[in-house]
């Protein structure tokens, strides 16, 4: 046998070779002085490195400082309570500086108590789900089956290359749409002067259009087969788009035809033509002209809402003013500063209104209203009052217990969330802004994704996760509180700690404000453990 | 370092005590690990925490000290790829991939040990985090390649390069001015 190099009788001397190697490498020793000797040699620099950097022990006095379980460093309860409820009062204090120490009405929607506006959304989307049962259910079942997919490709390739799961997750994301893609999907990218399509151009792909240069208008003139996402200053479309419209500008004109949805952020949103389905936008005014044709909804959130031509379906709009002038088939759903409805205007459905004063709705004389006329003004005296009902506590009790069956079961199904702490004031600020994302970014990619390429079942697939992921928040969120107050972490510890939370979301004034600062820290908490377990399980294995 | 196995079960476990008989050899192992002695402090108070928190998992059948020394390990090196935005910190170069280099130097001499102990730490101190960490946990932890391999997420032959360039270039910082304790 020759010589091993150094590097195999390196191994050999920690005992890391394979037996039947090891075993050649012994008898070569016995013959081979030289081997021999650097076998010897490499052993003592094992042992060597070993006393040494193990001797430091003896050699170094450390003071051994004492051990406190709960550390300093750490947050306790008290702090943690104190920090929720700080917080909560000071965005309520601050908010009532700058709208009066009541929120304004057209911000009273966004309050979590407010259960109103939830419940319309869950109402329309049961009617959608009765009415498209089948086609929703087989959608979501091939959703759910491609998604599995996509996750046992991300795994797969993960272990394979042993890349980062985030390049194994690009990989995987970008093969599924590669598998999934049809000619149709194909993507047309455009920049500057050339994002404008003229009239004479049909482009059958879908279009990227982002203004650049000089050129800050884009103008859709022309024929695009696929969906239009735009960036720019002015965007016009007075041509036809097959597809959806996904829009950024400060001022979009829609004079042409939309076939699908069209989901804009704007400061002027006009609309002249027609779109095939929904209006959704968030903008500072909207104006819906005497010849716009709106196919089904129009969701606006503005200041300033005019509704001249016809919406067919229902007409959703939130903000200062919704002026309606035209037709809207059903359903007109208000909540904001006014409401009026001109001489001319039709509404099939019930007029549903929240406002703060009965004369902010105004109805002419000439409008008609196919259904009831539903105003809704604030409780300001009830709301106290609801404390002094049995019915609160018995619904609050039944709540305590929902919560608690549905925490054992998660820390029983999922054990990883048992151990999971925050222990320092760092880690629940990073929760919560992980938090705050995870809240915003996931309806937002789930709209996106619902109108764009793989389709409103994953949408609504992930919508659903993301509802579930929010109830458990609060239970993740006990937990820690029970822990805290308890010492321990057993069913005990748990029901105390959601007794405690269910007490703290409805204290009177800020009872809102802590479930939603819980519900943004118990999100990030799930979202991080989800990322450490996925990107970084070898090294907080143990943690 | 034969330890005896703790046999007494984790609720049984007077944790004071074991955290006065193992501070010391958690706050060194962070001290090599992460080459800072105030994160090493904070490591090793983190590293109990963590520990005294996880105690029920604890199995008495393996020695505490092995319990205790891995969680920490676990934890420094978060803490290391946390730090660096390149979370493969031990790849080795593929340019160089599992050729092991042949030897421009070779084995420390024992004679060392004695003297030279604050040397070679101070070496392991200059070394990247790429070698340091592999070395500490062979020659502090006494791990095996596998469990380190396990530990850092890479292949069981990596982790022998690693260990093996990482003593070359112990050898080099130290042998400047130790020719003489060469081999041969």
């Amino acid at each position: 046998m020759r010589c091993p190099n150094e590097f195999t009788c390196a191994l050999f001397a920690e005992g890391e070779l394979p037996e039947g190697k090891s075993r050649e490498i012994a008898l070569h020793a016995e013959s081979c002085e030289a081997c021999d000797r650097l076998i010897t040699a490499l052993r003592g620099e094992s042992r060597m490195l070993v006393q040494c950097l193990q001797d430091i022990d003896l050699e170094e006095a450390v003071e051994v400082p004492d051990f406190t379980p709960k550390a300093s460093r750490s947050i306790s309860f008290a702090t943690f309570a104190f920090v929720i409820i700080g917080i909560a009062l000071v965005f309520r204090i601050s908010t009532g500086i700058l709208f009066g120490f009541d929120l304004p009405a057209e911000l009273r929607w966004l309050n979590p108590r407010e259960a109103t506006m939830s419940l319309g959304v869950a109402v329309n989307a049961a009617f959608y789900a009765v009415q498209n049962a089948n086609s929703v259910f087989t959608d979501t079942a091939q959703s759910i089956a491609l998604m599995c997919l996509a996750g046992a490709l991300l795994f797969g390739m993960a272990t394979a290359f042993k890349r980062s799961a985030a390049t194994g997750s690009v990989i995987a994301v970008l093969i599924t749409m590669g598998l999934m893609s049809t000619p149709s999907y194909a993507v047309d990218l455009r920049k500057g002067p050339a994002a404008s399509i003229p009239a004479s151009e049909t482009v059958d792909d879908s279009v990227f259009a982002t203004a650049g240069g000089k050129m800050q208008s884009i103008d859709i003139a022309g024929t695009v087969k696929g969906d239009v996402f735009a960036i720019g200053d002015v965007v016009t479309v007075s041509g036809n788009v097959d597809g959806n419209l996904v829009v950024i500008a400060r001022r979009v004109e829609i004079s042409g035809m939309v076939g699908g949805t069209v989901l804009g952020a704007a400061q002027t949103v006009t609309v002249s033509g027609r779109v095939g389905r929904n209006l959704i936008t968030a903008s500072g005014t909207v104006d819906i002209n005497k010849q716009a044709e709106i196919g089904s909804n129009s969701i606006t959130a503005s200041s300033e809402t005019t509704v001249n031509g016809s919406v067919q379906r229902d007409l959703f709009s939130a903000g200062g003013i919704l002026d309606i002038r035209g037709t809207v088939g059903r359903d007109v759903a208000f909540a904001g500063g006014q409401l009026l409805l001109n001489g001319s205007s039709q509404v099939g459905g019930n007029l549903n209104a929240r406002v703060s004063k009965e004369e902010h709705v105004r109805v002419a004389s000439g409008a008609t209203i196919g259904g009831q006329r539903n105003i809704r003004l604030p409780e300001p005296a009830q709301r106290s009052s609801r404390y002094l009902t049995v019915r609160f506590y018995v619904w609050q009790a039944i709540r305590v217990l929902t919560l608690f069956v549905t925490g054992l079961c998660l820390f029983k199904l999922v054990p990883a969330l048992v151990p999971m702490r925050f222990v320092s004031g760092m880690d629940w600020l990073k929760a919560g802004g992980v938090g705050f994302m995870t809240l915003v970014a996931v309806p937002v990619a789930a709209i996106i994704v619902g109108i764009t390429v793989i389709g409103l079942p994953i949408a609504l697939v992930s919508f659903v996760l993301y509802l579930v992921a929010c109830y458990f928040a609060k239970i993740i969120v006990a937990a820690f509180v029970g822990r805290s107050v308890m010492h321990n972490s057993g069913a005990v510890s748990l029901l105390a700690g959601i007794v405690l939370v269910v007490i703290a979301v409805n204290l009177p004034w800020i009872g809102g404000l802590i479930n939603f600062v819980l519900i943004l820290l118990g999100l990030g908490a799930i979202a991080l453990t989800t990322y450490n377990s996925i990107f970084q399980r070898r090294a907080t294995v143990e943690v | 370092m034969v330890e005896a196995v703790e046999t007494r079960k984790p609720a049984e476990l007077d944790f004071e005590a074991v955290y006065n008989t193992h501070y010391r050899r958690v706050l060194n192992l962070c001290r090599y690990l992460l080459n800072s002695p105030d994160k090493a402090e904070d490591a090793a108070h983190e590293a109990f925490l963590r520990a005294h928190a996880r105690l029920d998992s604890y199995n008495p059948a393996f020695p505490l000290s092995t319990w205790i020394l891995k969680i920490a390990s676990n934890y420094c090196i978060d803490l290391l790829r946390r730090k660096t935005a390149e979370k493969r910190i031990f790849d080795l170069d593929t340019s160089q991939a599992y050729e092991p280099p042949s030897t421009a130097s070779s084995p420390l001499g024992e004679v060392l040990a004695a003297e030279r102990g604050r040397d070679l730490r101070r070496a392991l101190g200059s070394l990247t985090e790429k070698y340091r960490v592999p070395l500490v946990l062979a020659y502090y932890n006494e791990l095996s390649y596998e469990e380190i391999s396990e530990i850092l997420g890479v292949e069981r032959t990596q982790v022998a390069v690693l260990i093996f360039r990482g003593k070359e270039h112990l050898r080099q910082r130290l042998g400047k001015g130790l020719g003489k304790e060469r081999l041969q």
